[in-house]
């Protein structure tokens, strides 16, 4: 009863926004080709073949949307289903949920739109984070093939909305002074590793040996993102256990 | 069937806000919760709802443990001073989601409540100024038809007119409906006729907690010229004394025995008179 009202509010949010966020992917690919039209695209020569064109991609932005509709989706989600009566537990998986949900309709919806666009056989070619990884057309051709750019788009959204969900938490629970050391200590961390991994080659070399290793196979790919959001689920959830659920600051 | 709170005890930092708290609410009546800024009280009801959780001790709602519990949770709806709805919400949409929760909503009354308070519906919540973001938050919970209901400052921002309009409705509603009313106010003079049951909570720790009328019966006022009221107290409980002049009024515990010495007079206590005696009685035992 709790779990479908929070859902049901949370669905329709992510729908409207979702959707918004699709209609503008669309008139942006639209406006890219009268752009290509207008001034021309990328020329490239490839065996004495020049090719004319220009590519769009619908992945990073929808992991972008979803990273954001993680942080601010949360904690209207906690506030809404204490006031309601629901457990945090409740209202943790309800907006879980959501997202997956919304994670995999976006990308399901892209690949139609991807297909529809292809049958114009226009020199605007739109691209996703799958088919730039193991696709040599960059454009996914089978059902199976298009089921699998979903597939690994969904586990990327997950993994960022994880992480913004997590970040949203954890900012919700830290006081003003824990704020500013976590900000820190999180900037200090990515630039100390930066350069542990310019410093020493054996870390350098893991590094690289990892990213060789996601991109080998479709499988580790998306092993490695849904890893991720496990992971980033793992610590927001820890959070939300104790925190304290506090009105939005005026 | 009752809200309990056993052993209930909360910090913040240095400070304890609740200290081993034991205490239920239940009955169908209409209960207040009293004491001054900072005695516990909010900290109490965040505490019952789970927006917070307590360090020790455990809350109960019909014998099931609350935390977590959407059953025993949703047993129990808090109008709190903090809005906990979306920014964006508009006033009936936000009517229709409380809906979705509680099967037991009474959206014809919520609109009813709604337009004798003239409430605008398509107002953003965010939007409505002080006293009608009360109103807005004072209408669901008397509409969502919990057993167990708990208003934290009902009447903050709203006008005279309002305010008795909300106690009015709030009396018919607890009548018709046998909810158990958890009331949390500073008003206590403008309550007192509902509130059926007091407890008096003060840094964190129940001072009484008893029938009202046993309450206020349980001391009374003598007053008369000052020697003769100290005369009269000496060897009695005093809760709490004022001098004026040569007057003085002193509060005592207990029931007066017989008739009032010559020059001095007896007078009741309402529970206002009777709170405030006891938090400067409190006062004073801390300040030692």
């Amino acid at each position: 009863m709790k779990f479908a009202a929070i859902f049901k509010y949370r669905m329709r949010d992510c729908l409207i926004s979702g959707g918004v966020v699709m209609l503008v992917m669309v008139a942006l690919t639209v406006l890219s080709y009268f752009g290509i039209v207008t001034f021309g695209g990328y020329e490239e020569s490839a065996d004495g073949v020049t090719e004319s064109y220009a590519t769009m991609n619908f992945t990073m932005p929808y992991v972008i949307f979803m990273f954001v509709l993680g942080i601010v989706s949360i904690r209207e989600d906690m506030r809404l289903g204490i006031q309601n009566g629901a457990g945090r537990t409740t209202s943790f998986m309800a907006n879980l949920a959501c997202m997956v949900l919304t994670a995999l309709l976006l990308n399901l919806s892209c690949i139609v739109f991807y297909k529809l666009w292809a049958l114009l056989d226009t020199d605007l070619v739109i691209i996703d984070l799958y088919s730039m990884a193991f696709l040599r057309e960059m454009t996914p051709g089978t059902l199976g093939e298009m089921l699998l750019c979903a597939l690994t788009g969904t586990a990327a959204s997950l993994a960022f909305t994880g992480c913004g969900v997590m970040l949203s938490l954890v900012y919700w629970r830290l006081n003003k002074a824990g704020k500013w050391i976590f900000s820190l200590a999180l900037g200090a961390a990515f630039v100390l590793f930066i350069n542990a991994a310019t410093s020493f080659d054996w870390l350098a070399g893991a590094v690289t040996a990892f990213f060789v290793w996601v991109v080998k196979a479709p499988l580790n790919m998306n092993v490695t993102f849904l890893a991720l959001a496990a992971a980033f689920y793992a610590i927001a959830r820890a959070v939300t256990l104790k925190n304290p659920i506090t009105a939005a600051a005026a | 069937m009752a809200i309990e709170l056993k052993g209930v005890t909360k910090r913040y930092g240095a400070t304890t806000a609740l200290d081993k708290v034991s205490v239920s609410f239940g009955g169908g009546i209409v209960y207040g919760l009293l004491g001054a800024n900072g005695a516990g009280k909010t900290t109490m009801m965040n505490v019952i709802t789970n927006r917070i959780f307590a360090d020790s001790g455990e809350v109960l709602i019909d014998g099931e443990r609350a935390p977590g519990s959407d059953r025993a949770l949703g047993k129990v709806y808090m109008m709190a001073e903090a809005n906990l709805f979306p920014d964006s919400m508009k006033v009936e949409p936000a009517f229709r989601l409380t809906r979705s929760f509680y099967p037991g909503f009474d959206m014809d009354y919520a609109l009813s409540v709604a337009k004798r308070f003239e409430l605008p519906l398509k107002k953003k919540v965010k939007s409505l100024s002080t006293g009608y973001a009360s109103i807005f938050r004072l209408t669901l919970a008397l509409a969502v038809g919990t057993p167990y209901d708990i208003f934290d400052e009902p009447v903050l921002g709203l006008d005279a007119q309002h305010r008795d309009l909300f106690y009015r409705l709030l009396m018919e509603r607890a009548a018709d409906t046998e909810q158990t009313v958890i009331l949390s106010t500073h008003l206590i003079q403008e309550a007192a006729s509902l509130i059926s049951h007091a407890v008096i909570i003060h840094s964190g720790r129940i001072l009484r907690d008893m029938d009202t009328a046993a309450l206020t019966g349980a001391a009374y006022q003598v007053s008369g010229p000052a020697a003769a009221v100290d005369a009269y107290c000496a060897g009695r409980h005093v809760l709490n004394a004022n001098s004026l002049g040569g007057l003085k009024t002193a509060c005592v515990e207990g029931e007066p025995e017989g008739e009032a010495p010559a020059g001095l007079e007896f007078a009741g206590m309402d529970l206002q008179d009777y709170f405030i005696s006891l938090m400067n009685e409190a006062d004073r035992r801390e300040a030692k």
